[in-house]
């Protein structure tokens, strides 16, 4: 019986029948598992406080044939985080990133790259100090790239110009799913407009890491472009929507302060 | 195994509550057919009659037969405290240790954005309308602690501090009879936090 190991972060769970739960993982090697964790509600030794959502853990499992559920033989806590427990938004926050993970990712690509993105964070969301109103899009622009779908920010969708070399500012075309320059505007259907700094901040290196993202100056006007333009590609890419979304707008969380005079066209 | 089609039926309907197996199914349905017809006739009346009877209480949203649950309607329960738990089973564990003598909210449920349940799948709305009433001082918060029960109980917080009532929260901590050496680092760390003075 292979036995796998690897440090993993806990995406959801769901009780199954009486005394199991289902849980899905998002790990460092094997990418996202979803495995049975047998009498998981009672046991007090294998899965002692190690399933919780947004948990970090070691977990131990046999992984899955097919599409199987993988089993697991237990999960040792590495680090509790502690800011969804105790701070409302942080809690939906950390819920909509976990949600959106499990969302984009099918099954075991991509494992040590958004492993680290969501480890990162939840490790934002813990400290103060490191928090800023750029956490949500700089995150889906990180997930979005990973898994492939990030547009090409630095050159024209049709024409194939530097963006940049065009004075900076440019729309996103929803139909052609890339930016546009100020010339090929008219081409993309409905559009939304982008600063020459959101522009800017996108045709940068993007692969420093959330923390080294966050630690960029931006206005608020670029923040919220940046966030509308990430849902509306999330939005493209997602399968279904998001019940996060649905609870945020329930409990009155906003996820992004509104900025007066985001142009769409 | 040969079993009888009405054997079966009753094994396989019986296989399907928590914690009995096929085996313990078969246990249970043989003794059922050797017991006394008067006794199976009463086992029957009483499995149909908690269908039929109960009802949620209209205050509490606990089990109740009729309008009121018994502690609802029982006027030595003080409506001065509330205490909000997340199911019915939840409010005859408090129950059962004969400590607490207010009222009770059950939620149904807790906050979990992850599977789409959010304030207005849960039973909020008619607490804080109880609330409003005037006659109640100090709600406890007995969700269960986990990322989810904190999370529930830090909106109630939110929506409840501003009516001036005041809102405790349950002591997470080492069981009584417990070791703290084997102890987990989590549940140790909440209790070393939520220490009082002697």
């Amino acid at each position: 019986m292979v036995e796998a190991r690897t440090p993993a972060i806990v995406l959801r769970t769901r009780t199954h029948g009486e005394s199991d739960k289902i849980v899905t993982f998002m790990t460092r090697d094997w990418g996202k598992v979803t495995g049975i964790a047998k009498g998981a509600k009672r046991s007090h030794r294998r899965f002692v406080n190690a399933l919780e959502p947004f948990a970090h853990v070691h977990v131990r499992f046999r992984p899955s044939q097919a599409n199987e559920l993988a089993f697991i033989f237990g999960c040792d806590l590495i680090q509790s985080f502690q800011a969804p427990s105790r701070d409302l938004q942080r809690f939906a926050l950390a819920s909509y990133t976990a949600e959106l993970v499990d969302a984009m990712v099918i099954g075991g690509e991509s494992g040590q790259e958004i492993y680290s993105l969501l480890f990162e964070s939840l490790s934002v969301l813990e400290e103060d100090s490191l928090w800023t109103p750029l956490f949500l899009p700089a995150f889906e622009f990180l997930l979005l790239s990973h898994v492939g779908y990030a547009p090409n920010c630095t050159a024209c969708h049709y024409c194939g110009v530097s963006l940049l070399e065009r004075g900076g500012a440019a729309t996103f075309s929803v139909s052609a799913g890339g930016l546009l320059c100020s010339h090929c505007r008219e081409r993309g259907g409905a559009t939304l407009v982008l600063s020459a700094e959101t522009v800017q901040f996108l045709c940068r290196p993007q692969f420093g890491g959330l923390k080294a993202l966050l630690a960029t100056p931006v206005s608020p006007r670029a923040c919220a472009e940046m966030r509308a333009l990430a849902a509306r590609l999330l939005n493209q890419h997602l399968p279904r929507p998001l019940k996060s979304l649905a609870f945020l707008s329930q409990a009155g969380i906003p996820l992004v302060s509104s900025i007066d005079g985001l142009q769409e066209e | 195994m040969h079993l009888t089609p009405a054997l079966a039926r009753l094994v396989q309907a019986l296989g399907k509550l928590p914690g009995i197996g096929e085996k313990t199914a078969t246990r249970l349905a043989l003794h059922i057919l050797n017991a006394d017809r008067d006794y199976v006739e009463s086992l029957a009346e009483a499995i149909w009659a908690v269908k039929a009877a109960t009802t949620l209480c209209q205050e509490c949203f606990g089990l109740a037969e009729g309008e009121l649950c018994s502690i609802c309607s029982d006027p030595q329960r003080s409506p001065e405290a509330i205490c909000v738990v997340e199911e019915p089973a939840d409010l005859m564990a408090v129950e059962r240790t004969h400590d607490y003598r207010g009222q009770y909210h059950v939620l149904h449920g807790v906050l979990a954005p992850l599977d789409g349940i959010g304030p207005d799948e849960l039973k909020i709305a008619p607490l804080l309308e109880r609330l409003r009433r005037g006659r109640t001082k100090e709600v406890i918060i007995a969700t269960n602690p986990t990322v989810e029960g904190e999370a529930t109980a830090l909106y109630l917080a939110k929506l409840i501090k501003p009516l001036g009532i005041r809102v405790s929260r349950i002591a997470h901590g080492i069981p009584m009879g417990g070791d703290v050496e084997y102890v987990d680092a989590v549940t140790l760390g909440r209790a070393i936090e939520g220490r009082r003075e002697m």
